[in-house]
């Protein structure tokens, strides 16, 4: 697959860094993906994780607490930003510490699931996500990319494609 | 700017900044509310060396319970603030208090001087490090004004 990672201009607060990717042939990331696929639907809940999202770019950070983890691999930093007590919508994203975390997609978790393995909506934005965080994560271990020297940024080439 | 230190491009999306524009100044601050207040309550258990599991067994909770206070999604009732408060130990109010600042300079100095002249008296530019005090990890940790060498006499 291949992809760019993209800084989100309208979270431009000093906690947090928030990227998201868009994916080759698409105009828009896959957090936008998120938000238009369920805006009408889930639009309470998207406002909330929105305002959350704002209060972890500009207050906050992005502290452990407010994520759910081992959604994905051990170790590859996929997390999903904890529900509101009554929603169910899951937003997928890879957390790097307080400083910086990377917006995928997600869906609603459907009543009586456990996991997401069980749904192939959440299963194919899950996997997504732990593709493009091993991605990263090789690309930091060549030095192709690298964090800035205060964390917050990641510098190099954050255009990835399959055939590397 | 080479490739090496290229950022990542800025993206500006329509939808969120809709959606966004949506959320009104109260809606905001309730969810400014509950972050603020799940991050304070983490750092307070941390600050008493508790892990979760711990702080649980000392209110007689699950510490699937705790994970939810923690989440900064959950509506504190009054009890359970006092509930909080008594196994803190501090008053109910002081969940409220931002952290006390904690400064951590991570700055490293080294000065290498070949030849000195025995009478020159040395002084660290007191501005050199008034402005260097700046925490990456923790931004609103950040305290102007201390030097972190006062002064330096080589002789």
């Amino acid at each position: 697959v291949n992809y760019e990672i993209v800084e989100l201009e309208k979270y431009s607060g000093i906690q947090t860094t928030i990227y998201s990717v868009i994916m080759d042939q698409e105009d828009s990331t896959l957090f936008d993906e998120f938000l238009n696929k369920y805006k009408t639907d889930y639009r309470t809940e998207l406002k909330s994780i929105l305002s959350r999202l704002k209060e972890i770019n500009h207050t906050t950070g992005a502290r452990e607490q407010f994520f759910k983890h081992d959604e994905g691999k051990p170790g590859d930093g996929v997390c999903a930003l904890y529900d509101e007590p009554d929603s169910k919508l899951r937003l997928y994203c890879i957390r790097y510490g307080k400083v910086a975390i990377l917006l995928g997609s997600g869906g609603p978790k459907p009543p009586g699931i456990r996991a997401w393995q069980d749904d192939p909506t959440l299963a194919k934005e899950m996997e997504k996500m732990i593709e493009i965080s091993k991605d990263i994560t090789k690309r930091l271990q060549s030095g192709d990319i690298r964090w800035s020297k205060d964390g917050t940024q990641l510098l190099g080439n954050l255009t990835f494609s399959d055939n590397e | 700017m080479n490739e090496k230190n290229k950022k990542a491009r800025k993206y500006s999306s329509k939808i969120l900044g809709e959606l966004l524009d949506e959320v009104t100044p109260a809606e905001q601050l309730k969810t400014n509310t509950k972050m603020t207040l799940a991050a304070r309550l983490g750092d307070l258990i941390s600050a008493k060396g508790w892990g979760k599991s711990e702080f649980a067994d000392k209110i007689n909770k699950n510490p699937s319970e705790i994970t939810k206070w923690l989440s900064g999604t959950h509506n504190f009732t009054i009890d359970t603030l006092a509930e909080i408060a008594m196994v803190l130990k501090m008053p109910v109010v002081e969940l409220f208090v931002p952290a006390q600042v904690q400064v951590v300079n991570k700055v490293q100095v080294v000065v290498t001087v070949n030849e000195v002249e025995p009478s020159i008296k040395y002084d660290t530019p007191r501005v050199l490090f008034s402005s260097s005090h700046y925490s990456f990890y923790n931004k609103e940790s950040v305290v102007h004004g201390y030097p972190l060498i006062t002064s330096r006499h080589l002789s």
